[in-house]
């Protein structure tokens, strides 16, 4: 019914020259969520992206949905939005049963994604950008009349923008305005937004709140994306917590703390690994001295005065969600990005202008978490990609010409001490490309790991691989550390770095937010840090933790989550802490 | 892989039947008898020594454009521009063997084909500078060098390489002491074979068993893992350029030295874009180039046969190649299911 | 000698001759154009335009009519451009190599079907279109003549660039097809029909340089000669980066192309004792040359020759 009598506005108000404008003309049924989202599955190839997840959001409410990578958040709003369609179960928009089969579907009864890479045409002006594909006709465009709606919108919601100028000249926090324009102009009432301040300052950030209490206000629902735990706790109603799939709890803001929610992002007591284990020596070998990276066309830098030192015998884990500049640091490490500022020095000597092969023949290794871009060539032979850093040196190639043999020779061991199994009989004449992820992932590590090698960068590196695989690269890389070798451990698998590292440093925005030592670390801090929350907040949450040991183990947590839970439609469901499992391996399924 | 060995045999079997039905139906057109065509097309070839020869003498400038062409595509350089390069290859080898006339014939062919390989070269880093410094599409710019360097021949002939003792546009005939050995009389195969041939040994050896040629495949296979582990992308792709421009250079400088014995418009025979046929089709392998470089040759002949006897225009080699490797790149085509690759 | 040349009747005739050069250039650019503002780079232009001229030739003189001819030039055209399409969009094949291939295809297909018209008799010719003059317009001196003492296609030509300009800077439809060169991920998310338009542009494409093909033969010359494009179809290419992607711009750079080998006839009718060669080098040197001076002003649109899959998004 009122969606009739939002049809009869909108006849009326375009007959009055003007496009229509959603104003509270909807009426919220009392008890009726905006939006509910029932026992939704999705595998992908047989696995689960989501499972049986439960969601509602109401008219005028922030909901956060938290989890780590791969816990099925994109999943699960590219299901609402129409890029994907769901195995099972339903979805419920305003009351009604609703089905997308494109995002055209989804936009057209109201619902509007900000995805996490903007979909703007950087030549076009912010007007284009917004007026783009909504009239499907070869209909004359009328700019005056969508320049002055956009300005109405922009300054009822505060997204000041001019919609004259070109997407390539604004920032970052205006192309984001740009984007929730886009989609308020298209009549949304309910908002996804996907990790929508990744790429903003902290200062934007507070800009970018103001907007969403604005669109709040007005009635809108809005669903934000994020790992980032002071953002929920600043500007969320609710919380969704989803994991490994599930959604395994539904907060309310209010009555949580952000050590609740880390807790049940990861969800497990940690494993404590008493075993013995030497600790690293004194010698500093790698040093980073703030340094920092920035992006074009970004305020915000990739690295922001990133200062870090690893040890002789050392493995530096870093721990943080993706994007937060790991990747990133890698880079900068192995020269493969080059201009930084800030110094870096690797046994003593800076290694500002050092190439890439340089620093390989340095001591300086690298597995990259982009196995099939970054550091194999798919195309080539098992043999070919064990010479890959050293082809042209001897033994392998003089005056030029390589030595096959010797590089068989190599490969061949290779094979037999990291134990590689190449598929049908072609040996270190495979084609790499042909070869399982394990496997490959061998190669790499036979190819890196020599006895030149000193600082050994491992991003991702049991990514993907079945536990024998995994369980083998922990033991060579655990080996390089009794031999005296220095390790950085890139990894999003907590359990691996805590099992693995001497020191975690935990990143988070391009900065290092805390640098905890084996002993001290636990999942639950490692948790809070890498969403943001910095090592003072770390700490105090500690001495609360240490005054109230009952609250704050995950099952208590839980305990207390239960009590103070809206009541919904069908109540929330917590999964027990998985005992011992494994945290999924592999990245975002979407 | 036993289904994907499958589905390509039957997709070459597809190809063939079309490329036979399409021929027979075109040599019909010519309002001639298929069968006697076919018979006119092999006695073309094997009938007589001459044609049989012929055909090494057309392979030869087709094995070295389509060598040029191999190395430059290999790192994703799209030379388009072997005709050019062939030109400027046979000029500057003409204008050395008509004016170093003191030094002794041998010499002067070595020093020719030098240059010839050093012009070709330089032709196409024009265009591969282009690319890496201001990411202009080589192939516009090489297209664009390849009616430059005919039109810059044109001159040359009906100026200062123009035989004084004639007035048609080419230049005085070479020395006999400086042209390469014809040593299958009456045929027309020359020395410049054996070049052809040793160039095929040379470019497989440089790209399988040297550090040059190992970073030209990597850097073709995957430029962001060759960068990512210390080769030089940029470098590389220079280096292929020229080489592959230097390899029509030289088939220039043999075609004017050891068939025309005179610098002529024309003698490319379009061998600079027949090249790049040859060397897509050959997936840009040494020995796979020359061994379809003899194919697209012998078809040659037999096509000339063809017209000469029966009137079938010659052309029809053209229009069936052309349709084979359209029918290659749309093979998926004989499958019904969309080929949408799946984005990463 | 010079005085020669810089008489009203030597310029006059110099830049009709121009303008005449300039239109198979012009409508094969805004074909380029239309292809490459929504992503897709067809480098086999030439043998689009190449199809178009033997087409239309086939086709005029085997039903006597120009209009026929010229629709039979288009059809040549749309057919070339359109199997581009179906292996960038649909088998998404690497743009480069499926137009070249495609140019070296038309070459032999166009060559061996005039070998088989033109067996026995050599020289084949058709009546070619009459000029229509503009009244009082093409009374303006100096360039009156060129621009409207022209045949109907070079007034049409004048109509499409205008029309083209208003298409892409006024209407819905033009900006969605903008977009989908630029950023086809966000067109799709916007709802647009990113393969679709694709196609359609191809078909254009194909019309375009089909026609461009065909003024060669119905206009300018009167019959077909093998390869008769000679590399119209990539200087049409390079006019589209010389026009900085601008309808009025394409027009301006096949001009200037034009004028280079109007320049290099009329020159030799005046007598300039040059080699032809050198004069015929000019359209292409100064392509090169203009190719240079833009760059970093380049403005082609950022997906082009990228095909778009709808990936894991």
């Amino acid at each position: 019914m009122d969606r009739l009598n939002g049809y009869i506005y909108c006849v009326i108000d375009r007959f009055c020259g003007g496009f229509c404008l959603f104003t509270e003309t909807t009426e919220r049924k009392d008890g009726m969520p905006l939006l509910e989202m029932k026992q939704i599955t999705k595998a992908f190839s047989g696995v689960y992206a989501n499972e049986n997840v439960d969601l509602s959001v109401e008219a005028g409410e922030i909901h956060a949905l938290l989890g780590e990578n791969g816990a099925g958040k994109t999943t699960l709003m590219n299901i609402l939005f129409g890029i994907y369609q769901a195995d099972r179960g339903e979805i419920y928009y305003q009351g009604k049963k609703v089905e997308f089969l494109s995002p055209r579907d989804a936009i057209d009864q109201g619902i509007g994604m900000v995805h996490q890479h903007f979909s703007l045409v950087r030549k076009m002006t912010v007007l284009d950008n917004i007026i783009l594909g909504l009239e499907s006709r070869a209909s004359v465009l009328d700019r005056k009349s969508a320049a002055a709606r956009i300005r109405e919108l922009a300054d009822k919601y505060g997204l000041s923008v001019n919609p004259e100028s070109r997407v390539s000249e604004l920032s970052v926090g205006e192309q984001q305005r740009v984007e929730i324009l886009k989609v308020l102009y298209r009549n949304v009432n309910l908002l996804i937004l996907d990790e929508p301040t990744g790429v903003l300052t902290p200062q934007e950030t507070e800009k970018f709140f103001d907007i969403l209490r604005k669109l709040k206000a007005e009635g809108h629902g809005i669903i934000i994306i994020t790992h980032r735990l002071a953002e929920i706790m600043a500007i969320s109603d609710r919380v969704t917590i989803l994991r490994d799939g599930k959604a395994v709890s539904r907060l309310v803001t209010a009555g949580t703390t952000p050590e609740e929610l880390s807790a049940h992002m990861i969800g497990r007591e940690l494993k404590k690994d008493t075993s013995q284990r030497e600790g690293f020596q004194p010698e500093e070998m790698l040093s980073l001295k703030d340094v920092s990276l920035s992006k074009k066309r970004r305020k915000k830098k990739s690295l922001s005065h990133v200062s870090l030192g690893v040890h002789k015998g050392e493995i530096l884990g870093i721990a943080g969600v993706e994007g937060n500049g790991q990747k990133e640091l890698a880079e900068v490490i192995t020269g493969i990005r080059k201009n930084y500022k800030g110094t870096m020095t690797w046994r003593g000597e800076n290694l500002a202008g050092i190439s890439v092969k340089e620093r390989f023949r340095k001591g300086i290794s690298y597995i990259s978490d982009d196995r099939h871009n970054d550091s194999l060539i798919m195309d080539m032979t098992v043999t070919d990609n064990i010479i890959l850093r050293d082809f042209d040196c001897s033994p392998y190639s003089r005056w030029g010409v390589l030595d096959h043999k010797k590089a068989e020779e190599r490969a061949g061991k290779a094979l037999e001490n990291f134990k590689i199994k190449t598929s049908g009989t072609s040996g270190i004449r495979t084609l790499v490309k042909l070869m399982s992820g394990g496997n490959q992932q061998k190669v790499i590590l036979a190819r890196e790991i020599t006895d030149q090698a000193g600082l050994i960068v491992a991003s991702q590196p049991t990514r993907g691989l079945d536990i024998g695989a995994t369980e083998f690269v922990h033991q060579e890389l655990l080996k390089q550390k009794s031999q005296g070798k220095s390790v950085v451990l890139i990894s999003a698998d907590l359990d691996e770095l805590l099992s693995l590292s001497d020191r975690i440093a935990v990143m988070f925005a391009g900065k290092i937010v805390g640098i905890l030592d084996r002993a001290e670390a636990d999942v639950f801090k490692i948790g809070l840090l890498m969403g943001g929350v910095t090592g003072e907040e770390a700490a105090v949450a500690e001495r609360k933790e240490a005054a109230e040991p009952e609250a704050a183990r995950p099952e208590n947590a839980r305990a207390s989550a239960e009590k103070q839970e809206t009541v919904g439609p069908d109540g929330c469901r917590n999964q027990p802490a998985a005992a011992g499992g494994q945290s999924r391996k592999g990245g975002d399924v979407a | 892989m036993k289904e994907n060995r499958r589905e390509r045999i039957v997709e070459n079997v597809c190809i063939a039947v079309i490329t036979l039905v399409t021929a027979t139906v075109l040599v019909i057109l010519s309002g001639a008898s298929p069968l006697e065509a076919c018979q006119m097309f092999f006695r073309g070839i094997f009938g007589n020594l001459n044609g049989f020869g012929e055909v090494f003498v057309k392979a030869t400038p087709l094995i070295l454009t389509g060598l040029g062409c191999s190395v430059a595509f290999r790192t994703g350089f799209f030379n388009i521009g072997a005709e050019g390069q062939f030109y400027m290859g046979a000029l500057t080898s003409t204008w050395v063997v008509l004016n170093l006339t003191g030094v002794p014939g041998p010499l002067r062919i070595v020093l020719a084909i030098l240059t010839g390989f050093v012009t070709g070269g330089l032709w196409a880093l024009i265009a591969a500078m282009m690319k890496a410094r201001f990411d202009i599409s080589e192939i516009i710019v090489t297209i664009m060098l390849n009616y430059i360097g005919i039109n810059l021949l044109g001159i040359a002939v009906r100026t200062f390489l123009m035989d004084p003792a004639g007035s048609i546009p080419q230049s005085a005939k070479l020395d006999a002491s400086a042209t390469l050995v014809r040593f299958l009389k009456p045929t027309r195969i020359h020395t410049g074979i054996f070049l052809a041939l040793a160039a095929v040994v040379f470019i497989w050896f440089l790209m399988e068993k040297t550090t040059v040629g190992y970073e030209i495949r990597a850097v073709g296979f995957n430029q962001r893992g060759a960068a990512c582990n210390g080769i030089s992308v940029v470098k590389n792709i220079i280096l292929s350029a020229a080489l592959s421009g230097g390899l029509a250079g030289v088939a220039g400088a043999v075609e004017v030295l050891g068939v025309q014995r005179k610098l002529l418009e024309g003698i490319s025979g379009g061998c600079g874009y027949t090249a790049i046929l040859i060397s897509l089709l050959a997936v840009n392998r040494p020995f796979g180039v020359l061994v379809t470089a003899i194919l697209f040759a012998a078809l040659s002949v037999g096509a000339n046969s063809m017209q000469r006897q029966m009137g079938i225009p010659a052309a029809i080699v053209d229009f069936l190649i052309g349709m084979i490797v359209l029918l290659i790149l749309g093979r998926e085509l004989f499958w019904r299911r969309a080929a949408r690759k799946e984005g990463k | 000698m010079l005085e020669q040349i810089f008489t009203m009747t030597f310029m006059t005739a110099f830049l009709a001759a121009a303008v005449r050069m300039a239109v198979p250039l012009a409508y094969a650019g805004m074909g380029e154009l239309i292809a490459e503002k929504s992503g897709i780079l067809n480098i086999g232009m030439e043998g689009v335009m190449l199809a178009g001229a033997f087409f239309s030739f086939a086709g005029a003189f085997f039903t006597g009519s120009i209009l026929l001819g010229l629709a039979c030039g288009i059809v040549g055209g749309v057919a070339v451009s359109m199997i581009h399409a179906v292996l960038s969009i649909r088998l998404v094949r690497d743009q480069s190599v499926s137009g070249i291939s495609l140019n070296i295809f038309a070459l032999g297909v166009t060559s061996f079907l005039y070998k088989l018209m033109s067996s026995g008799d050599s020289y084949k010719q058709i009546e070619p279109l009459s000029r229509l003059r503009i009244p009082a317009l093409a009374d303006i001196p100096l360039v009156g003549s060129a621009l409207f003492e022209q045949d109907i296609m070079t007034y049409v030509l004048y109509f499409l660039v205008v029309g083209i300009a208003w298409f892409y800077a006024k209407t819905s439809m033009g900006l969605s097809f903008a977009a989908i060169g630029e950023n086809p991920r966000a067109a799709d998310a916007a709802g647009i029909p990113v393969h679709r338009y694709q196609y359609v542009t191809m078909v254009l494409n194909g019309v375009l340089g089909g026609i461009g093909g065909a003024y060669l033969v119905l206009v300018q010359v009167g019959n077909f000669t093998e390869n008769m494009t000679s590399g119209r179809g990539y200087i049409a290419l390079a006019a589209v980066i010389l026009g900085r992607y601008m309808p009025g711009g394409i027009l301006a750079a096949s001009f200037l192309f034009g004028a280079a080998n109007a320049l290099q006839i009329r020159l030799q009718a005046v007598g300039v004792p040059l080699p032809p060669q050198a004069l015929a080098m000019l359209p292409y040197v100064i392509t090169l040359v203009a190719l240079l001076t833009s760059i970093g002003k380049n403005q082609k649109p950022e997906a082009l020759s990228r095909p778009y899959v709808r990936g894991a998004r």
